[in-house]
């Protein structure tokens, strides 16, 4: 029949195409005679298929689980930076603060356009600048070049 | 329906107890079923370099559906319908990917050579420069063992000129409504035919291997 010696593989992509197509169109019955009737234990098949599904749901829990925890672990450590960069007594946060605005004198003009005079500043003033600071980095840049 | 586009408001998605529920009401026919269509998508993707078996494939279908990458309503589609949606889409996509990586050639790319020479195939003349050698034998064994199981389908038909005709007119790409018209043969006569090759294929799976070969 065939004059061809050799199968490409497009030549078998197509075979297998074709069957793809009556697999999905044919009755599940009719497949799973002709799986009996090849000699195949239609059960154990089934328990195989079933564990790899179920085994999909699993994966997927644990993904799940993971990205979870992962996100947990993400804000946790971000929080405890956070109270570490800004936390401590009063005296501690302005004298922290003022560290900040003396490396990076260019900040220094930006908080005196709100704040005329910086020794002005209330210690809720102080905590809303660290809050900012915080946010831009600043801090994390502090402490980097302080270690 | 199985889609990929993007999901409207009112499209439903299947939360995990309802696809777990769905595994456990499946019969062990309709698992039949889907082994079936899991190992044949199998096989497809092996031609491309996939190494994946029937049951990895069914994993990564529910997967898709449960990172809601695909959408499943109930009413428009069966859980098994979804499933081979999916896996579908798994193995054409593994197929682009692995074309558009160059790791796989199109036949279209292929240089017109002899048919009949039996020096080279498309697979070895392409392999992977990414793999080092032993690999790149190993994948190229896979696409060629792939190619041989349905070169043996074929020649398991022997007498069969029916089966032989219908799998000669698939080779050559032709739509069943084609070959219907070429061979002057009735749908359910096809149909009939069609049967046959899928019987046979199902009876050249080794028992108990959940391999594709």
């Amino acid at each position: 029949m065939s004059a061809k010696k050799h199968w490409t593989r497009e030549d078998a992509e197509r075979v297998l195409d074709h069957l793809a197509d009556s697999i999905e169109t044919g009755a599940a019955a009719e497949i799973a005679a002709d799986l009996k009737d090849s000699g195949h234990d239609l059960n154990d098949v089934a328990s195989r298929m079933k564990a790899a599904a179920l085994a999909g749901v699993k994966e997927y829990r644990q993904q799940r689980l993971h990205h979870a925890r992962q996100r947990y672990q993400e804000s946790s450590l971000k929080i405890e930076r956070r109270t570490r960069r800004i936390g401590g007594s009063r005296e501690e946060r302005r004298q922290r603060f003022f560290s900040v605005i003396e490396a990076k004198p260019e900040l220094k003009s930006a908080l005196t356009m709100q704040h005329r005079d910086l020794n002005e500043l209330t210690d809720t003033d102080i905590d809303s600048a660290l809050e900012e600071l915080e946010i831009l980095g600043a801090l994390e840049d502090l402490d980097d070049s302080d270690s | 329906m199985l889609t990929d586009e993007p999901r409207s408001k009112s499209e439903k998605v299947a939360t995990i107890d309802e696809i777990s529920e769905a595994i456990e009401k499946l019969h062990p026919e309709e698992w039949a079923k889907l082994r079936a269509y899991a190992k044949n998508r199998a096989h497809m993707m092996a031609l491309y370099g996939g190494a994946l078996d029937a049951e990895d494939l069914v994993q990564c279908a529910i997967i898709a559906l449960l990172e809601q990458r695909r959408t499943w309503n109930p009413k428009k589609v069966t859980f098994i319908g979804v499933l081979m949606g999916a896996m579908k889409s798994i193995a054409s996509n593994h197929k682009e990917k692995s074309l558009k990586s160059g790791y796989s050639v199109s036949e279209s790319q292929l240089a017109s050579g002899n048919e009949n020479d039996e020096s080279e195939t498309p697979v070895t003349l392409h392999p992977d420069s990414r793999l080092n050698p032993e690999q790149q034998m190993l994948v190229s064994e896979d696409e060629q063992e792939t190619v041989r199981f349905v070169e043996n389908l074929y020649a398991f038909f022997g007498e069969d000129l029916e089966a032989l005709l219908v799998m000669d007119c698939w080779k050559e790409g032709l739509s069943g409504t084609e070959i219907i018209q070429t061979l002057e043969i009735d749908r359910k006569a096809y149909e009939t035919i069609v049967k046959r090759i899928r019987r046979k294929n199902t009876a050249q799976w080794p028992k108990g291997s959940s391999h594709v070969s």
